[in-house]
């Protein structure tokens, strides 16, 4: 049964990846990315990882993807005109590159002895025991983490906030309020 | 369930600078304009000195190592003066950044996000595993892509900050990447167990597998050909104080803890990772110097000088011990010639208002003595000229990769020097180019009273390295002492 179900999470993992590049509707390839999330998250079950799925399924195929399709419908399919030019050598490259990477990593795993299965207990995957090597093992990494989406959501804010309004802008504002003002009253006096 | 033991005192120099970032984000809100950007240049320059300190006082103690939170960090002297080095570029670099007009606006936020890049970089010095290692490199990553892009009517500086971001991401996947395969060769993401596991099965194609993708997602770091690719782009687009900083800092955070990598993690796998790292010095040397010979653009010439260095330095990392102390004595001085080049570049992009070209600086070493001559220092150090610190720099590496057996390494790194002058010359002889002497002076930029003293102490301490350098030298010594035992 866990052998079926790998290959079919495995096979559609593979294919929604695919068809996530080969795609050119930015909406085609979003929902593709869904695809590919949720087969992954079956893939950790399979390893008795619930909460990694659980977390997998919520955060992204719930919240992240929701706002790339939001930003998509927002933007339109067709925004950006992709570009025409063909970069062979570029394109050669790539392949080249990614096909040695492929073939290395198809070695690595091929050739190791990675046979033997490991052995768990049951309480490996749940919550709690994801939370507590957050707590005690990883606590540096974890509270760094924190800092860290701190620090991204506050570079959000200045980086998309004009200047903070200061007090020079708004004496020049006022001036110009002013002469705005002065301006209208002398139109009406002119009617 | 134990509650973990928090090694306050080996961390205190991290926290000090989070804990000024923290206060700067309240800075930020209670006051505005120039009294907000005073509090935060008083609060940098504090929580810096005072990690610098901090660092001093611990340097001794458990005798320069000590494992802190269950092993994931180790605080040794290595790490100690990887923290001294990242705390003097930020102070450079805060001086020389005061004067720019972005700051009446942001100010506190800057100064917010060089401390907390300046933490990571820290911590990413003395990650034990790949857990600390990669999260502590977001963290100063995510920060240095906020600084990048900090100039938001830029439009260089919002592509810069968007290229790094990219291109620094795909580095990280990678690194991440590689740290899985390791994990699956031995098990663990600590350092000190990976090598145990390495030990054990030296010919794992995973491992092997592994350390490549390790030593490519930090190549990106580092920045070596053929990871170099978003140098340029990102040093010339990027805010001239914040590329001053990257260069300077993030070398030395991402050198640093490559070399914990190697000698504490793969030092079984040595026979395959040092020649891989000599091709990888020479093609870094030679591209990256031939390519700056036909740079205008200042920021862009030394952006690409500074890959070349980086292929110096690779240098270092298959030279062992002596390796490793020249190594942190090339990165302090690099350090504070190269925040010095950047901020008196800086300085006369703003007196020009344009980018700062070699045209554009022509003669201006005449109208501007203190900034040009400390330029010229720094060009001559960066060129390895007697008697500025970066001669002895050079000569020490080159020493080392020579009694490690690289004799070759040297010799290319001799010829590399020798390329270089032809750029660092070009710039310096256009400083003093007579024909260009105008009596008229364009009025100062503002800020050039704190910048001209920021240049003016990284002369100094270029100069003093260069002249009398025993106490560093020490120093650097007893720091690579603590992270590679004597054979």
């Amino acid at each position: 049964m866990a052998t079926v179900v790998w290959f079919v999470a495995s096979a559609c993992a593979i294919a929604s990846a695919l068809a996530v590049i080969v795609q050119r509707n930015p909406f085609i390839a979003a929902i593709a990315l869904l695809g590919n999330l949720a087969s992954l998250a079956t893939l950790y079950l399979l390893l008795q990882s619930d909460f990694v799925a659980a977390a997998q399924i919520i955060v992204y195929a719930g919240a992240v993807m929701v706002m790339f399709l939001f930003v998509i419908a927002y933007v339109g399919p067709h925004a950006e005109v992709p570009d025409e030019r063909r970069h062979t050598w570029q394109l050669i490259a790539a392949c080249v590159a990614a096909g040695a990477i492929l073939v290395e990593i198809a070695l690595a795993v091929g050739r190791s002895t990675l046979d033997s299965a490991a052995s768990v207990e049951d309480s490996f995957g749940s919550p709690q025991a994801v939370g507590e090597v957050f707590l005690t093992r990883y606590v540096g990494a974890f509270e760094l983490v924190s800092l860290l989406l701190l620090v991204a959501a506050i570079a959000g804010v200045v980086l998309g906030s004009g200047p903070r309004p200061s007090r020079v802008v708004d004496e020049r504002q006022r001036r110009v309020q002013e002469a705005r003002d002065l301006a209208a009253s002398r139109a009406g006096d002119d009617r | 369930m134990t509650t973990p033991v928090v090694q306050w005192g080996a961390l205190a120099p991290d926290l000090i600078l989070l804990g000024g970032a923290a206060v700067l984000l309240l800075v930020a809100v209670l006051f505005r304009d120039r009294t907000a950007r005073d509090i935060a240049m008083l609060v940098g320059v504090g929580c810096f000195v005072g990690s610098a300190v901090a660092v001093t006082v611990i340097w001794d103690h458990g005798d320069g190592v000590r494992a802190v939170l269950d092993g994931q960090f180790v605080v040794d002297r290595f790490a100690n003066a990887v923290r001294v080095i990242v705390a003097g570029s930020g102070l450079l670099t805060l001086m020389g950044a005061y004067g720019w007009a972005r700051l009446r606006e942001h100010g506190p936020e800057f100064v917010a996000f060089l401390l907390v890049a300046a933490a990571g970089m820290d911590l990413m010095a003395a990650s034990n595993s790949f857990v600390s290692l990669f999260v502590s490199l977001e963290t100063f990553s995510i920060a240095l892509y906020a600084l990048c892009a900090f100039d938001t009517k830029s439009s260089a500086s919002l592509e810069s900050g968007l290229k790094y971001l990219i291109l620094g991401s795909i580095g990280s996947v990678v690194l991440v990447y590689g740290a899985a395969f390791l994990y699956g060769a031995t098990g663990s993401f600590r350092f000190d167990e990976i090598a145990v596991g390495v030990a054990a099965e030296p010919e794992s194609l995973l491992a092997l597998a592994g350390l490549a993708l390790v030593l490519g997602g930090l190549g990106f770091k580092i920045a070596v050909v053929p990871f170099h690719m978003w140098t340029p782009d990102v040093y010339e687009g990027a805010p001239t104080p914040v590329t001053a900083f990257m260069s300077a800092a993030t070398k030395a955070a991402a050198f640093a803890v490559l070399v914990r990598v190697l000698v504490t993690a793969v030092p079984a796998m040595g026979d395959t990772w040092k020649p891989a790292l000599a091709v990888a010095a020479i093609v870094t040397m030679l591209f990256a110097n031939v390519v700056a010979l036909r740079q205008t653009n200042v920021k862009r010439m030394l952006a690409y000088s500074s890959v070349g260095h980086a292929g110096y330095l690779l240098m270092a990392l298959v030279s062992g011990q002596a390796g490793a102390k020249a190594l942190l004595f090339y990165l302090a001085v690099y350090a504070a010639t190269s925040v010095g080049a950047f901020t008196v570049v800086a300085i006369a992009e703003r007196e020009t208002g344009r980018a700062a070209t070699i045209d554009s600086l022509r003669g201006w070493g005449f109208s501007r003595p203190v900034l040009g001559g400390a330029l010229a220092i720094f060009l001559l150090s960066l060129a390895g000229f007697p008697p500025t610190a970066g001669f002895l720099a050079k000569l020490y590496l080159f020493a080392a990769a020579i009694d490690a057996g690289y004799t070759y390494l040297a010799l290319v790194g001799v010829a590399a020097t020798v390329i270089s002058l032809g750029y660092y010359l070009r710039v310096g002889l256009a400083l003093y180019d007579r024909r260009h002497e105008s009596g008229s002076m364009l009025p100062s930029a503002p800020g050039t009273a704190w910048a001209g003293t920021c240049a003016a102490l990284a002369a100094i301490v270029v100069l003093w390295l260069g002249i009398y350098p025993p106490d560093v030298l020490d120093w650097a010594g007893q720091a690579a002492a603590s992270l590679i035992a004597a054979p």
